[in-house]
């Protein structure tokens, strides 16, 4: 576990650091000044925004949907618990690792007691807000289409986990009631900032991990030696977005798949399985052999895992960094529960 | 209880698949995606305490629970 290079989500405590005074005494009438702006930044800038705030729920709910803010916090933890308790539920609710969470609040007894429960999370006097924007942390690289939807497609997951807790059958099973499809396409100019989003911001379904400049993947868009893909994924909950990549080096006989990406948002929907199927299907087709270069990680297991499960060999070892090679007599099949749309 | 009904357990009760004996073929009826192999390795390792080493991490011995048992007795020797 590590702090990372940026915020995803940012907690709020309530009394004295979202509204003036203390609920319970008759305050909040108020919010702090500037306090509505900046949220409304922090939500422009697709960084999510939950509470961690001791006070009784009703009375706070309602408080918040007076002034007008209620909808930009996602999973609330308003309870008499300690606040590093109620920012776990909201990690673990949210998918968001603790190293891009932050907590701001006017308490430093609480401000403690977060930090030394969750030493990740980082912590930020509510004195500090309107300085906030400015640091880095807060300032992603680009802001994408993605990010401005980040919140409507977080609720449409929580609607889809209750859904998936309340179902009986197996996660297959699940999954074909959700209607998806997936839509395979070139990367365009529009999509680049994306791309690289994707690729700053996944750690876990990330074969390699490379990072290029915004000129470099550029110019991979209309190179003769690149396939150059990005994904995108609906259902009947709603638009997730470009949720994946795949980049594909062209040389002679063989296609050497040097990145492929999926977003953990769509973890255990089978993207990344679909769209390994995609490559092993066209390196076939063309009739080349289909390498894969992998960079295992301390989050990226999973991604290993699915190569080989898929019938990918070793080809050469060299400590983390590994060459795969598409080694079945048979070619995989898309998963039945995902309808793939190619566009050409 | 042998490996084999430890398994059959696990994929009956947790991962709610039905119909499913030693031989059934998980790839073949879909299962697999890329949170259920990883929780798969991770319901091996943690069951029966050894790390999978990569030359064992492929299809062939995960294709069913017979797969799997006989990968589990050769990793106990």
């Amino acid at each position: 576990m590590a702090k990372e290079a940026k915020i995803k989500c940012l907690v709020f405590d309530l009394d004295r650091t979202l509204w003036h005074g203390i609920l319970s005494e008759g305050g909040g009438k108020e919010l702090i000044e500037g306090m509505r702006e900046f949220v409304l930044e922090l939500d422009r800038r697709g960084i999510v925004m939950s509470i961690a705030s001791k006070n009784d729920e009703n009375a706070a709910m309602k408080n918040l949907r007076l002034l007008g803010l209620e909808e930009y916090f996602l999973c609330p933890k308003i309870n008499w618990g300690a606040k590093s308790e109620s920012i776990k539920n909201i990690i673990s609710s949210l998918g968001i690792k603790q190293g891009a969470v932050a907590f701001i609040d006017d308490n430093p007894f609480e401000r403690d007691e977060v930090a030394f429960a969750l030493p990740d999370v980082r912590t930020y006097d509510a004195l500090e807000f309107d300085k906030m924007l400015e640091y880095d942390e807060f300032c992603p690289v680009f802001i994408t289409e993605d990010a401005k939807n980040r919140r409507s497609m977080y609720r449409a997951d929580f609607e889809r986990k209750e859904d998936e807790a309340a179902f009986g059958g197996s996660a297959e099973e699940f999954l074909s009631t959700l209607g998806m499809n997936l839509k395979i396409s070139k990367v365009t100019k529009e999509d680049l900032r994306r791309v690289h989003e994707l690729t700053v911001r996944t750690h876990q379904l990330n074969s390699t991990g490379y990072t290029y400049s915004f000129e470099e993947l550029e110019a991979m868009i209309d190179s003769p030696d690149h396939i150059f893909l990005i994904a995108s994924l609906e259902d009947k909950y709603g638009d997730s977005g470009k949720v994946g990549i795949l980049l594909i080096e062209k040389s002679g006989d063989t296609y050497l798949l040097k990145l492929l990406i999926v977003s953990c948002r769509v973890m255990s929907r089978g993207i990344g399985t679909a769209l390994l199927t995609y490559a092993v299907r066209l390196a076939a087709l063309n009739g080349v052999k289909l390498l894969a270069e992998f960079k295992e990680t301390e989050h990226n297991r999973i991604m290993y895992i699915t190569y080989k499960l898929m019938g990918f060999e070793e080809i050469e070892e060299n400590g983390n960094d590994i060459l795969l090679g598409f080694a079945d007599d048979e070619l995989p099949e898309f998963p039945e529960y995902l309808r793939v749309e190619v566009e050409r | 209880m042998t490996a084999s009904e430890i398994l059959l357990d696990f994929f009956k009760n947790e991962k709610k698949i039905n119909d499913i004996d030693e031989n059934t073929d998980l790839f073949r009826e879909g299962h697999v995606n890329s949170l259920f192999a990883l929780e798969m390795v991770v319901f091996l390792e943690k069951t029966f305490s050894f790390k999978i080493p990569r030359k064992e991490m492929k299809k062939d011995n995960f294709k069913s629970v017979a797969a799997m048992v006989s990968l589990v007795e050769r990793l106990k020797n």
